[in-house]
């Protein structure tokens, strides 16, 4: 993905962020692909992304915003973002509204 | 870099278990929404409390509320029963403000008010378990436990429901004086749905009302309640290895709780009253006076320092106590003390660690 103007919005309809003693936590609560026992567990970068995904703020921003809190390689900043839309996406936790 | 890994429900309430093991944390609770129900059942532990009208009983609003406070304070799962918790008409608004909320919910439901409309709801916001309660697997045994004429054919036509939406769920059966005879079917009938989970409970506990009188009688002996744990090879060869395993170890029983209670368990009745658990029902504090973290972190810890007297008297060094179901909510609801014995499960123990011991040394014999 290299279109820095996509934006995305959460899927709270299908899926709840919860944090538990620094555990955050992506639960499914939507009959899917989901197998109901599990849930997804977020790193720090994960759920920093996750809180700026507000159905506002273009992907670009928040490359940008991930470069300056994790002072990371702006290409590796970009791959891991990507990455992470991607599989947000695929368990749709994520929607793509623009 | 990983950002977003799959874990499972155990690995993470293992991770947490072990990251609070010290001070605790309400990850697990238990919820009666009501103690109505639309059966009868002779042996069942809320008792007269069914017919308690339902006007004393926590409102939508107050238990969205208390959900509220139990998500901030790290519950992530919680048991919804009754009484039968789908004789409440807000049922589905209660189950799907937890489900949204990030819960996985547990439901004990007898079956029989399952209907298209809560069918539908789970197919599209499953539960994390569903539990259906069976009798009997005749007309007459499972309508003699539960004295309502009809109310086999609709936990029949509810399982049916949920078997044919392809909802998984889970069978379960409470055996006493008046159906155990049919176990091995049900547990046969169990097999063919395909619930990998079946499990029934030969031994009942007293009565949350305080009147024991029918349960006694209902009750089965020690002796025909383990001739049936022997009938599930499964579940005989847990318990045989616990006894090999623990048949040795006493507990000092200094303390009064020496479980989880309290610690990483709450239960909260109809009427808002929480508890340490769902059998150590006193002492308990209102949820429209009290907030929960404040019970949780100021009132649990003080329970759970009470020290024990009876029980440190008359079961410290006992090599079998650690194997013994008697906890102070068993107690609690047997004796009306949760400081106090069950020679009920005295004995139940006793006889299990006999059989096992006749078996290893025929084991040892034969080879």
């Amino acid at each position: 993905m290299d279109h820095k103007d996509i934006i995305y919005k959460k899927n709270d309809e299908d899926i709840v962020y919860r944090v538990i003693e620094n555990e955050t936590l992506l639960v499914p609560i939507r009959h899917n692909a989901h197998k109901m026992e599990y849930m997804y567990s977020l790193n720090e970068v994960g759920a920093y992304i996750w809180n700026l995904i507000d159905g506002r703020t273009e992907m670009g921003a928040i490359i940008k915003n991930v470069i300056s809190e994790f002072e990371v390689d702006p290409l590796q900043a970009q791959k891991d973002v990507s990455d992470f839309i991607e599989q947000l996406e695929s368990i749709r936790a994520i929607r793509r509204v623009k | 870099m990983r950002e977003c890994s799959l874990i499972s429900f155990n690995e993470i309430i293992n991770r947490i278990y072990l990251r609070t093991k010290d001070r605790g944390l309400p990850l697990q609770g238990s919820i009666e929404l009501t103690f109505r129900c639309n059966l009868n059942c002779q042996h069942c532990y809320v008792g007269s409390l069914r017919r308690v009208p339902s006007h004393d009983e926590l409102s939508t609003t107050e238990i969205y509320r208390i959900i509220d406070e139990i998500v901030e304070a790290g519950c992530l799962y919680l048991l919804i029963t009754g009484g039968e918790c789908l004789v409440r008409e807000d049922f589905l608004d209660i189950y799907s403000y937890i489900k949204k909320k990030g819960i996985f919910p547990i439901v004990f439901t007898n079956g029989t008010l399952l209907n298209k409309d809560i069918v539908d709801y789970f197919v599209d916001y499953p539960p994390f378990v569903i539990e259906i309660t069976l009798y009997g697997i005749r007309e007459e045994t499972y309508e003699s436990v539960t004295q309502v004429k009809g109310s086999f054919k609709r936990c029949m036509e509810g399982i049916k429901l949920l078997k044919g939406r392809g909802i998984y769920f889970d069978l379960k059966t409470v055996l006493c004086k008046l159906n155990y005879y049919e176990f091995l079917e049900i547990k046969e009938f169990a097999n063919k749905m395909g619930i990998t989970n079946f499990r029934f409970d030969p031994i009942l506990n007293g009565a949350i009302d305080g009147d024991n009188s029918l349960i006694f009688q209902l009750r089965l002996f020690p002796e025909e309640a383990i001739r049936i744990e022997r009938l599930d090879s499964k579940k005989w060869e847990i318990i045989e290895e616990e006894y090999k395993k623990y048949g040795r170890v006493s507990l000092d029983f200094d303390f009064l709780y020496n479980c989880g209670a309290g610690k990483n368990t709450f239960h909260i009745d109809p009427y808002g009253r929480i508890s340490m658990c769902m059998l150590s029902r006193e002492p308990s504090f209102s949820l429209r006076e009290n907030s929960f973290k404040e019970v949780f972190y100021e009132s649990f810890p003080q329970l759970r320092n009470i020290k024990s007297k009876v029980r440190k008297e008359k079961c410290s060094g006992c090599e079998l106590s650690l194997l013994c179901l008697l906890c102070p909510g068993w107690a609690y609801l047997e004796n009306g003390n949760p400081d106090s014995v069950a020679e009920y499960l005295c004995r139940l123990t006793k006889i299990r660690k006999e059989i096992i011991n006749r078996e290893v040394e025929s084991e040892k014999r034969l080879s």
